[in-house]
């Protein structure tokens, strides 16, 4: 029994070691994953603006929630605080997105910024990379009259996977970096 | 009278057959010596000739890249042509004869490089102005000033493409034979990619077409 524990062990650092030596990957090929990572959470910025903004017609804004559904995992979440509530409500990222185009408010302002890491990705022993991206966002909800409603500030946590697949492109097989976007936490919220 | 007179003559020859004697013992080393000096002369002179080379040769060998080639050449060739048939004379010169050969190729494969290189810069401009007219509608779309200008961008840009569904395949990285690219899409979505993102950071790296000239395949690369 214990010899057999032994072998399991053994067997499975070399099988953590296989995937890692697999997954190896230059610097500079590091370097754009990690660009691209972070370049889907700014496209995820960008949607979610689209999405709040009550201009955006209604057929745009179903179609900008369908393309930011597909930067996400299956079955994540997205948090929402409020500075009048103390707890933190989790949604899907679909109802969360569908929830955002229907706010009380007449004009609605979404900011991102100071999008970066807080960890770094990281190989995992499926060949997985996952890592954390932090960003804030500036809600501002407006009444009729342009008056400001609501505002805050909200620090999130973002967790990231990516994971190199192959397709058949025109009976080309291509190499690529399917990023996906796990669950968005709420880290801290504030009233600017 | 006449057996003094002959006696006399004997004498006289004796006497001339010693000084001649004596003459030939006394000249004869002195014309070894001649020879012996000039055979000398011309073993220091075979020396000098083969330290000179010896030291060209090296020279020619140690050289770090500032001697031309035609200047190797040109020596190698007065030395060859001395015939001075001394070994390590005969070895320093098949070794430039090497260098000579290495540095020759260096130089063409340099020259080769160098016509690909801007036979390469030639042909990435005649393409980049090829695909000028498609990547024009990029910039317009992700620099329109709101949704229905893009979406009426869109609409002319489609024109361009096989359908809706044409792959666009964007590289985020090429290191030797590895290319890395972004999930593929579609000219469709990517189109309204730019319209949603206002933004166009890639460079079209290849297009294919149909036989009607539409767009069957894009692959862009990033900036």
């Amino acid at each position: 029994m214990r010899n057999l524990l032994a072998y399991t062990i053994v067997a499975l650092l070399l099988s953590g070691t296989t995937a890692w030596t697999q997954e190896h990957i230059s610097p500079e090929r590091k370097q754009a994953i990690d660009s691209l990572a972070l370049e889907k959470v700014r496209d995820l910025s960008k949607y979610i603006s689209l999405i709040g903004d009550k201009e955006t017609p209604f057929s745009e804004a179903t179609r900008v929630i369908d393309r930011a559904v597909e930067l996400f995992m299956e079955g994540s979440e997205v948090g929402v605080s409020s500075l009048y509530r103390p707890e933190i409500s989790y949604f899907p990222v679909k109802q969360y997105l569908e929830r955002l185009m229907r706010l009380n408010y007449s004009r609605v302002e979404i900011e991102w910024y100071k999008i970066e890491y807080v960890s770094d990705l990281e190989p995992q022993p499926d060949g997985t990379f996952v890592g954390v991206i932090t960003i804030f966002q500036r809600f501002s909800g407006y009444d009729q009259e342009g008056g400001l409603v609501y505002q805050d500030v909200t620090k999130k946590d973002i967790t990231v996977y990516v994971k190199r697949k192959e397709t058949q492109i025109a009976g080309r097989l291509i190499g690529f970096w399917d990023v996906m976007l796990g669950d968005i936490r709420v880290k801290e919220t504030t009233p600017r | 009278m006449t057996s003094k007179s002959n006696r006399a003559l004997f004498i006289f020859k004796m006497i001339l057959l010693l000084i001649l004697g004596g003459a030939t013992l006394t000249l004869t080393p002195g014309c070894k010596s001649k020879k012996k000096l000039a055979m000398e002369q011309a073993a220091r002179e075979y020396a000098e000739k083969v330290e000179k080379a010896k030291a060209e040769l090296r020279a020619i060998l140690n050289d770090d890249g500032t001697m031309p080639i035609s200047e190797m050449e040109r020596r190698l060739l007065d030395i060859r042509n001395q015939n001075l048939n001394d070994p390590e004379v005969n070895e320093l010169m098949a070794q430039v004869e090497a260098k000579i050969v290495a540095m020759k190729e260096e130089l063409r494969k340099r020259e080769e490089e160098e016509r690909k290189r801007q036979q390469e810069e030639e042909e990435a401009q005649k393409k980049k102005q090829s695909y000028d007219y498609i990547e024009d509608y990029f910039f317009q779309i992700a620099g329109s000033n709101d949704i229905n200008e893009a979406n009426t961008k869109i609409s002319e840009a489609m024109k361009l493409y096989s359908s809706d569904q044409v792959p666009v395949l964007i590289i985020i990285s090429q290191e030797g034979d590895i290319t890395d690219y972004d999930k593929p899409t579609t000219i469709g979505n990517y189109l309204n990619y730019l319209k949603d993102v206002k933004k166009y950071d890639c460079k079209i790296h290849q297009a294919r077409f149909d036989e009607y000239g539409q767009i069957t395949e894009l692959e862009l690369i990033k900036k």
